[in-house]
C-alpha cells in the first residue's frame, strides 16, 4: 500500500513536471500555486488535461481550479483510484 | 504519446534546434486557447522546424490582427458562443450581431493580408445547436456570416471547417464545459490534437517539408493476394468481391493524386515480368504504367531500393511516403530510414480504404501549379535524357547535344511557382528563404527589387520553371545584393548556374549596379554549393561555420559565355 502510495505520487510529480516544464527535483511535497511560480492559472489548464489523461480520471467540476497543490493532487487521486 | 510526454518533448526540441531561426506563429482568439501552444509547436518542430507559438489576448482578435507581420502563420479561433454572450448582454439583434461580426472578421483578415498562411475557422454552431431540428439563433447567425464572407477574396486562407473535427470525435469529447465556465477555454486536449493534425500537411507544405513521392508496395497493398503464388487470375482489384472493391477504391484514391503532381512508384518483392504483365493487361488494375514514375520490382532489400528511389528521383528520403502491407518490411524502413513516412495497410481490409485516403492528406498543402500537373511527364522526359547521356562521350558534347535554353520571366506572373520553389528547393538553394506567393508578389512589385524566374528547355521538353533569382538593390549605394538564388535539382548538371550567374551580372549591371554582394547559408541540405560563389569569381568578406558573405565587383566579373546555352527574355 505504501510502495502504491509512492508509485502514484512518482507519477504525479512526472506529470507536474512536464506540465510546468521544470526539474521534478523542484516538486517538493509542498509544491503548490503559492511555492511554484510557473504554476499559473494557465498552467493547470493543462496540468488539469495532462492528470485525467495520465490516470483516465475525470474531475468533478469544482476539483478543476482546486487541485492547485501537490499534496491535493495526490489525496484526490488516491481516493479516486487508490 | 501522451499529453504529459508532448509537452517533456516539445521542450527537449526547442533546446536541440535553438541554432535554427525561430518561426513565429500567432493564435488569436476569444476564448482561452493557451493548451494549443505546445501541441502546434511539437507537430512542427518534430519536422525540424523552430516554430514558436505566440497566443493573442484573450478576446482581441480584431486589435492582435495588425500585430502579426513578423508571424509566418496566424491561426484565428473565433467562437461564437462568447460574441453571442456579450450581444445577450447588449440586448442586440441577430442581425446587428451577424452584421458587426462579419465587419469585425472582414477587419481581421485585411490586417492578417500580409501573414503568408492564416488558418481560420468558419464560424461553427454545432456545440450549441447539434439538438435542434431546424436552424436556431446560433445557426442562423452563422449562415449569415457565411454567406457575407463567401465574396471576399483572400488568397492566404486556409478556411478549417471545424465540423470535420468535432465529427471525428464527437462533441463529448471535443468540448470540455468544466473548463469553457471555469477558464474560458473550451476544447480538450484531444481536440487540439485533431486540429493541429487537420492542418498540419498545409504547414509543413508552407515551410518545404511537403511529400513528394508516394511508394507502394504490391502485394496485399495494391491488389488481394499473392501475384507469385496466387497467379494474375486469382488476385483482386475489381469491383466483383467485396476484397475486390476495397483495392480498387485504394487504386482510385492513389491516381487522384497524381492531379496534384506526387509521383507514385512501386517498390516491391516480385518478379518484374510479373508485376509489368500485370501492369500492361491486367482488366482490372487501375493504375497502369503511364502513372508510374518509378519501379523497383525485385527481390532486394526494401530500404537499399528505397534509397535508390530517392537518389533517382533527387529528392530527400523526407520526401518520401512508403505503403506496405508488411510489419516486417514497415519495421526496418523505420528502423533504418527514419525520415520516410509509412503507413500500414489495416488488417481490417475494409477500413482500409477511408484510412488510406485519411493518411493521404499528408501530401496536401500549397496551391497546385502547371509543374505539379506536369510532373510524371517532366520524369519522363528526364528518363529520356538519362539514355542520351549514355550515347555521348564527352560532357561538352552532351551538353551541346541538349538544345538547351534559359527563358526568363518577370516573376509576376509566376508568383505561385516562385513561391513554392523557394519553399521546397532544399539542395542547389544559397540562402534557403522560404517566402509565401504574397510575399513574393509584394517584392515583384517593389521598384527595389528585381526578382526573376527562370524556365528551362532542351530538345526532349520542358523542365518548368526551375529557378528564382531574387535580386535587392540599394540604388543609394550602387549595390545589390542576392536574397535568393535557386534552381529545382532537376536541371543541375548541365551548367545552367554558370549561365544563371552571367544573367544575374547582366541585370545588375543593367540596372546601374556596381558590386554584388551575396551569401551562402548552409543547411544541412545545400552543401553542394557552399562554393558556388568562389566558383563563380566572388571574394569572402567574411565567413563563419553557417554563412559565408561575399563580394563581386561587376567590372571584374569574367562570365562564362556558354555557347550551349541559349537565353530568351519572355
Amino acid at each position: 500500500m505504501h510502495e502504491q502510495g509512492l508509485q502514484l505520487s512518482q507519477r504525479i510529480r512526472k506529470v507536474l513536471a512536464s506540465v510546468l516544464g521544470i526539474p521534478i527535483e523542484r516538486l517538493r511535497d509542498d509544491a503548490s500555486v503559492e511555492t511554484v511560480e510557473e504554476w499559473d492559472s494557465l498552467k493547470q489548464i493543462n496540468l488539469i488535461m495532462a492528470l485525467e489523461e495520465e490516470f483516465s480520471v475525470r474531475f468533478e467540476d469544482d476539483d478543476v481550479m482546486e487541485l492547485t497543490s501537490f499534496d491535493r493532487i495526490v489525496k484526490k487521486l488516491e481516493a479516486m483510484i487508490g | 504519446m501522451s499529453y504529459s510526454d508532448l509537452l517533456a518533448a516539445n521542450a527537449a526540441l526547442k533546446e536541440s534546434l535553438a541554432s535554427l531561426p525561430e518561426i513565429r506563429i500567432a493564435v488569436l482568439s476569444n476564448i482561452t486557447i493557451h493548451p494549443i501552444r505546445e501541441i502546434l509547436e511539437y507537430a512542427l518542430r518534430s519536422h525540424g522546424i523552430h516554430a514558436v507559438v505566440e497566443i493573442g489576448q484573450f478576446d482581441n482578435i480584431a486589435q492582435d490582427s495588425g500585430q502579426c507581420s513578423h508571424c509566418k502563420v496566424a491561426i484565428v479561433f473565433w467562437e461564437l458562443l462568447p460574441v453571442i454572450e456579450n450581444f445577450r448582454a447588449r440586448a442586440a439583434g441577430e442581425s446587428d450581431l451577424a452584421e458587426s461580426l462579419t465587419a469585425g472578421i472582414v477587419q481581421t483578415l485585411r490586417n492578417l493580408a500580409g501573414v503568408p498562411m492564416v488558418v481560420v475557422n468558419r464560424l461553427n454552431a454545432l456545440a450549441l445547436s447539434s439538438s435542434s431540428i431546424r436552424p436556431d439563433k446560433a445557426e442562423t447567425i452563422c449562415n449569415h456570416i457565411g454567406n457575407a464572407l463567401a465574396s471576399s477574396e483572400f488568397p492566404n486562407i486556409l478556411w478549417v471547417d471545424l465540423t470535420k473535427i468535432l465529427c471525428q470525435l464527437s462533441l463529448d469529447r471535443a468540448i470540455d464545459w468544466r473548463l469553457y465556465y471555469l477558464t474560458r477555454s473550451l476544447y480538450t486536449r484531444e481536440f487540439f490534437f485533431a486540429y493541429v493534425n487537420h492542418i498540419q500537411a498545409d504547414l509543413l507544405a508552407l515551410f518545404g517539408k511537403r511529400k513528394k513521392a508516394l511508394i507502394l508496395d504490391c502485394d496485399d497493398t495494391l491488389w488481394k493476394g499473392i501475384l507469385g503464388e496466387d497467379g494474375p487470375d486469382n488476385i483482386q482489384m475489381s469491383g466483383a468481391t467485396p476484397h475486390g472493391m476495397v483495392f480498387r477504391e485504394v487504386q482510385a484514391a492513389i491516381l487522384d493524386l497524381l492531379q496534384s503532381g506526387v509521383i507514385i512508384g512501386l517498390c516491391s518483392k516480385n518478379n518484374p515480368q510479373d508485376v509489368e504483365q500485370i501492369l500492361e493487361s491486367h482488366p482490372d488494375m487501375l493504375i497502369r504504367n503511364r502513372h508510374l514514375t518509378i519501379k523497383r520490382v525485385n527481390w532486394d532489400d526494401k530500404v537499399s531500393n528505397l534509397r535508390s528511389i530517392a537518389a533517382e528521383l533527387n529528392i530527400g528520403l523526407d520526401s518520401i511516403v512508403f505503403v506496405d502491407d508488411s510489419g516486417y518490411e514497415l519495421n526496418s524502413v523505420r528502423a533504418q530510414l527514419p525520415e520516410v513516412e509509412c503507413f500500414e495497410v489495416s488488417p481490417n481490409l475494409f477500413s482500409y480504404p477511408v484510412q488510406f485516403r485519411s493518411f493521404l492528406k499528408i501530401f496536401a498543402g500549397g496551391r497546385l501549379t502547371e509543374e505539379d500537373k506536369n510532373r510524371t511527364e517532366l520524369y519522363h522526359a528526364e528518363h529520356l535524357r538519362r539514355l542520351n547521356t549514355q550515347q555521348h562521350a564527352s560532357r561538352d558534347e552532351y551538353l551541346k547535344s541538349l538544345g538547351l535554353k534559359l527563358i526568363v520571366h518577370r516573376v509576376e506572373s509566376k508568383s505561385a511557382r516562385a513561391a513554392q520553389l523557394t519553399q521546397k528547393t532544399n539542395q542547389f538553394n544559397l540562402t534557403t528563404l522560404r517566402y509565401s506567393e504574397t510575399e513574393i508578389a509584394a517584392m515583384a512589385a517593389h521598384p527595389e527589387w528585381r526578382a526573376m524566374a527562370v524556365e528551362v528547355e532542351d530538345r526532349f521538353g520542358n523542365y518548368g520553371l526551375t529557378g528564382v533569382v531574387l535580386l535587392r538593390l540599394e540604388s543609394g549605394s550602387r549595390s545589390c545584393q542576392i536574397d535568393t538564388l535557386l534552381l529545382s535539382c532537376r536541371v543541375l548538371g548541365r551548367d545552367v548556374e554558370k549561365a544563371l550567374m552571367d544573367l544575374i551580372v547582366e541585370q545588375a549591371k543593367s540596372a546601374g549596379m556596381g558590386e554584388i554582394h551575396a551569401a551562402y547559408r548552409k543547411t544541412p541540405k545545400n552543401i553542394q554549393v557552399e562554393d558556388y560563389y568562389d566558383k563563380c569569381g566572388y571574394t569572402v568578406v567574411n565567413a563563419s561555420p553557417h554563412e559565408k558573405g561575399y563580394i563581386l565587383k561587376i567590372p571584374e566579373y569574367h562570365p562564362f559565355c556558354l555557347d550551349y546555352i541559349e537565353i530568351q527574355y519572355a
